[in-house]
């Protein structure tokens, strides 16, 4: 047990506590011994265990921890340069905002059944000038 | 199906620390001596090595001239044949002392 603590730089409860939520041991007797290939199988599970990859036609949830199917099937493309952007939806259960980062190109294997709107236009109407900051200067 | 016997399981960690602190054996070397004693657990049947007899002995060197070599394609590896029974011979000694035989 502490050398497998030692192996990954944590503290041996943390190993110990890794045998209390499932890692098999060889056998019952002390000191207690585990499997490499055990081990290395259950960190793996626990690892993989974590990841939710999206679906096609999906994004995740942030407040729900979860791929959500955008609600409506609607979801907006937003671009931020000429090959990426982002798809903004909605979520269906706690009504959020919900972004999923896309490329361009790939967008016909990501949409799935979602029903995408380009937005073309500038977001503001109108352009302003940046305010300067540097106001001691009459003249900037 | 059993993959491993957990009283051979800690012969052979008492064996690779004694390889590995006394003998002052490199990692690759202790893995491959872990590889030799897999091999003949699993030619073995996981019996326990305390009821070591020779013709297990005998039958794992036919074994092993039974398989083929992965980068030779066809003959048996003839490292393994030197190798093999010397880790598996050495792991005995420590599971006799065990027994107290």
């Amino acid at each position: 047990m502490e050398e497998i603590a030692s192996l990954f730089g944590t503290h041996k409860n943390t190993v110990r506590a890794w045998v209390k939520a499932g890692l098999p041991t060889s056998d019952r007797k002390r000191p207690i011994l585990i499997l490499g290939c055990e081990l290395a199988g259950y960190l793996k599970a626990r690892r993989s265990k974590n990841k939710r990859p999206c679906q096609p036609g999906e994004i995740y949830c942030v407040r729900c921890r979860a791929p959500k199917q955008p609600a409506g099937d609607m979801a907006e493309y937003q671009p931020i340069t000429e090959s990426l952007g982002n798809l903004e939806g909605i979520c269906p259960d706690c009504d959020g905002m919900i972004y999923r980062r896309a490329s361009r190109a790939r967008l016909p294997g990501i949409r799935g059944k979602l029903d995408i709107t380009f937005a073309e236009a500038e977001r503001q109407v109108s352009k302003t000038d940046p305010p300067i900051v540097n106001s001691d200067f009459s003249q900037g | 199906m059993t993959k491993h016997n957990p009283e051979n399981e800690r012969i052979k960690r008492k064996y690779f620390a004694y390889l590995k602190e006394a003998k002052q054996h490199s990692e690759p070397t202790v893995d491959a001596a872990a590889k030799a004693l897999s091999r003949f657990e699993e030619c073995n049947r996981y019996r326990d090595f305390k009821a070591f007899h020779l013709e297990q002995a005998i039958a794992f060197k036919r074994h092993l001239a039974e398989q083929t070599g992965q980068r030779s394609r066809g003959e048996a590896e003839q490292g393994d044949f030197t190798c093999h029974p010397d880790a598996v011979e050495a792991v005995l000694f420590l599971a006799c002392g065990a027994a107290g035989v």
